[in-house]
């Protein structure tokens, strides 16, 4: 028998497994297919991490993102594990055609689910082991949720054909009907089922709807300047990121901007930053929040509607994971509704669609969400009329999405009740500390946080100094 | 910010929006070169790879509706030269960037080995990396088991740092993550510009001197090729004496690929034999061109009937270069 604590201190530094790790990790070793629900940060990837190390044969990890798939392989070498790889389409052909070729050399690959519907990639993964078969975001499956994948529809075909010892899907959030999709999608067979509640009792839920824009940014930046500790800012417009990140400087505070149209170096150092306490407020678009894993997060302010409850509660998943007070705060003003509706009516018609289908490889790569959910379509090999009826079906579900998330702003009595509900988990008692206003007395009553680092020095003697400390 | 760099790339002659958004980018057709060379602009080629088109739309369109520039049927113009003024105090063009110097790869090589060196010297050897990109890993992977020493990389870099302005020194060392250390460099574009700088005043001591700065120069792997091969092939070809037909067939290629390339390899300034392309009667009629310095090309070709386009293309780019050879002209 595995000593699973061992493995866990000695493998990855841990004294105890968090909830649903332990359970999750033994269903798999005894080859049985499992489906984890675990809020975000509560450490999922363990969950295949720690099999993958113990079993012979490859572990094949699915994820929707090349961000997800990057920080992923990032956090896995981290842990000293070299015989890790991503395989997707950021790779040049040169270097796809050499992953593909020392597929055998692996323990760990990460894969988009649209390269695995390549036929050669089936066919090189066909005679390889898989000792276990991941689906991360599991939640993408369903076309009830928000974050739809197409291609995650043909996912069930594919693991019948690679025939892995066992079949992990995880995810952060899934009610019960996506967890049905889940579970009839991907095929799983009698499936071990660990449900977290979403619910995280530390984190205050703060909804303040102001009268205008004016209010709402005067309100966001005495807010930020209360709170203590690290806070994360989300908006809507990456103009209004650095403009307020700016304004927040000016005002002696350690801020940075964070989104997706920065360097891919810049983006990785403004990330760093936060992480050691050079910086205390990230403003950032919904780009920032992988890889970040910071437990002592005081603050995560919406400034504007998200799309969804899911994406709310993941996003506000990042604060507070030590376990202390901390704080969420969905800070709107009357436009900002109107702009989220803006959004949720916004998918492509059957004229950009007929387009697309006559060209598809004229419109790869021409970063307009529109275009690139119907190359996400094709690319899954579905025809033109299924996509449109897809893409109308979506349209509702879309819409119902930003409803759900109006009815909890809007919704009279507990906000925790309410996103809970929405959740099927069971709701809560309502405390002082629940939700509602973000106030001062409330603000007073968050952990206390760490304090901002010294900067790193400007000159560059003085950083080499730091740096190579071995050459000193 | 975004609209101060973008000021900076027009000017009283009309410019299409969509070429420079391109050039900026990289993409290198005859059609967005030609227009970058005679708009003076051809310098920036690839200088922003990864600008997206939404957010250069937007940019444009607040400098249309801020008045500083205006649509006119063959392309945008400059209405303000004292906003282009403010705009180049406000964020500066890099001006020792060559597209030919590959930054962006090696910004990340860079970034990457900096931080292996760091962690190696301080006895780490499981780290999260600075960089995720698995075609970079690998090369500095390969790059460090050349036997690269910390000690001696970590000087050759103090010393190559000591042959740059301090300025461009300290936005690179900003930018630097290592052993329990992290940059204090930020992620606006005036930054982003300023490290662009200082990164092409390396690579230009790099590339003068590869002897002096041994590792970080096979870091860099020298000068870029932004073409293809062919292109060098077909150049070859010519130079050889081969006529454009004989070598589209002898590569194998469509006789517009072959022109294509050929375009190109003018526009970047390569030498090219004109005896070859422009037989002797046709070359004495291109000499007799009334207006040499006319832009539409349909003028031309009336006024030289025995030509093609991809002559009075050429034509008219080495006349704008000043490499037609003017001696012929009578």
């Amino acid at each position: 028998m595995i000593d699973l604590d061992a493995m866990l201190q000695q493998k990855f530094g841990f004294s105890a497994f968090r909830p649903g790790q332990r359970e999750l990790i033994e269903a798999t070793l005894r080859g049985q297919d499992a489906l984890g629900i675990l809020p975000t940060g509560s450490g999922k990837t363990l969950c295949y991490q720690l099999p993958g190390r113990l079993q012979p044969g490859l572990v094949v990890v699915v994820e929707p993102l090349l961000a997800l798939m990057a920080d992923q392989v990032a956090r896995l070498q981290a842990r000293g594990e070299r015989r890790v790889v991503a395989l997707g389409s950021d790779l040049s052909p040169d270097e796809a055609r050499f992953v593909k070729m020392h597929l055998a050399d692996y323990r760990f690959l990460f894969i988009s689910p649209e390269m695995l519907l390549r036929g050669d990639v089936q066919a090189l993964l066909r005679q390889l082991t898989i000792s276990l078969f991941v689906v991360d975001e599991a939640h993408c499956i369903s076309q009830w949720g928000p974050d739809f994948r197409p291609a995650y529809l043909q996912l069930g075909n594919v693991i019948h054909a690679l025939k892995p010892r066992s079949v992990l899907a995880l995810t952060a959030t899934a009610p019960n009907r996506v967890q049905q999709d889940i579970v009839n999608g991907l095929g799983l067979r009698q499936p071990f089922a660990f449900i977290a509640s979403v619910d995280r009792p530390n984190i205050f839920m703060g909804v303040m709807q102001v009268a205008d824009a004016q209010s709402k940014h005067t309100d966001l930046l005495a807010v930020t300047q209360a709170v203590q500790g690290p806070k994360i800012l989300y908006f809507d417009r990456r103009q209004q990121a650095e403009e307020v990140a700016a304004q927040l400087q000016e005002k002696g505070q350690y801020a940075a901007f964070y989104h997706a149209g920065m360097t891919a170096s810049a983006r990785e150092l403004v990330a760093r930053q936060f992480m050691v306490d050079q910086v205390d407020v990230i403003c950032a678009t919904s780009a920032f929040g992988m890889g970040i894993d910071k437990p002592d997060v005081r603050l995560v302010c919406y400034t504007y509607l998200p799309e969804s409850l899911e994406a709310f509660t993941q996003g506000i998943g990042r604060a507070g994971r030590d376990g202390a007070q901390s704080a969420a705060l969905l800070l709107l003003a009357p436009a900002d509704m109107a702009r989220a509706s803006q959004f949720a009516s916004t998918l492509p018609d059957a004229k950009m669609i007929k387009t697309i289908f006559a060209h598809p490889e004229l419109y790869t790569k021409m970063n307009d969400p529109q275009i690139d959910l119907i190359e996400a379509y094709i690319q899954s090999g579905f025809s033109e009329a299924e996509t449109l009826a897809k893409l109308t079906a979506r349209l509702a579900e879309k819409q119902a999405s930003l409803q759900a998330m109006v009815g909890f702003v809007n919704a009279p009595g507990c906000k925790r009740a309410a996103l809970v509900a929405h959740f099927d988990d069971l709701v809560p008692t309502h405390t002082d500390l629940c939700c509602g206003e973000l106030t001062p007395a409330v603000i007073a009553q968050l952990a206390p946080a760490t304090a901002v680092k010294s900067q790193a020095p400007q000159a560059w003697q003085a950083v080499f100094k730091q740096i190579f400390t071995f050459a000193n | 910010m975004l609209t101060a760099l973008l000021l900076q790339l027009f000017g009283d002659d009309p410019r299409r929006e969509t070429g420079v958004y391109l050039l900026l980018t990289g993409k290198r057709t005859v059609s967005v070169l030609y227009a970058g060379m005679r708009a003076h602009i051809l310098q920036w080629l690839l200088l922003y790879p990864t600008l997206a088109r939404t957010d250069y739309q937007a940019a444009i369109a607040q400098l249309i509706r801020a008045g500083v520039l205006a649509k006119t049927d063959s392309g945008l113009i400059l209405t303000d030269k004292n906003a282009q003024v403010r705009a180049a105090q406000a964020i500066q063009l890099p001006d020792a960037y060559r597209p030919w110097m590959g930054l962006t790869a090696f910004d990340q090589r860079l970034t990457l080995a900096v931080q292996a060196v760091s962690e190696n010297g301080a006895g780490v050897h499981h780290y999260r990396p600075a960089v995720s990109d698995w075609g970079v890993q690998q090369q500095v992977r390969r790059w460090y088991k050349q036997g690269i020493q910390p000690h001696t990389f970590a000087d050759e870099l103090q010393s190559l740092f000591a042959a740059l302005p301090q300025a461009a020194g300290d936005v690179l060392a900003a930018g630097f993550i290592g052993h329990e250390f992290v940059g204090s460099g930020q992620g606006d574009l005036a930054t982003q510009m300023r490290r662009t700088q200082a990164l092409a005043q390396l690579v230009t001591l790099l590339d003068e001197n590869t002897q002096k700065w041994p590792q970080t120069a096979a870091l860099w792997g020298g000068r870029q090729a932004i073409f293809p091969r062919t292109q060098t092939q077909i150049v070859d070809l010519l130079d050889q004496g081969f006529s454009r037909e004989a070598i589209g067939q002898r590569l194998r290629v469509r006789p517009s690929t072959v022109n294509e390339h050929l375009l190109t390899a003018a526009i970047m300034g390569q030498a090219l034999p004109l005896e070859g392309l422009f037989p002797a009667g046709v070359k004495g009629a291109f000499d007799q061109v009334p207006d040499a310095a006319e832009t539409n090309y349909q003028t031309i070709l009336t006024q030289v009937p025995a030509s093609d386009f991809f002559q009075v293309r050429l034509f008219q780019i080495l006349q704008f270069q000043g490499r037609w050879p003017e001696n012929d002209r009578s």
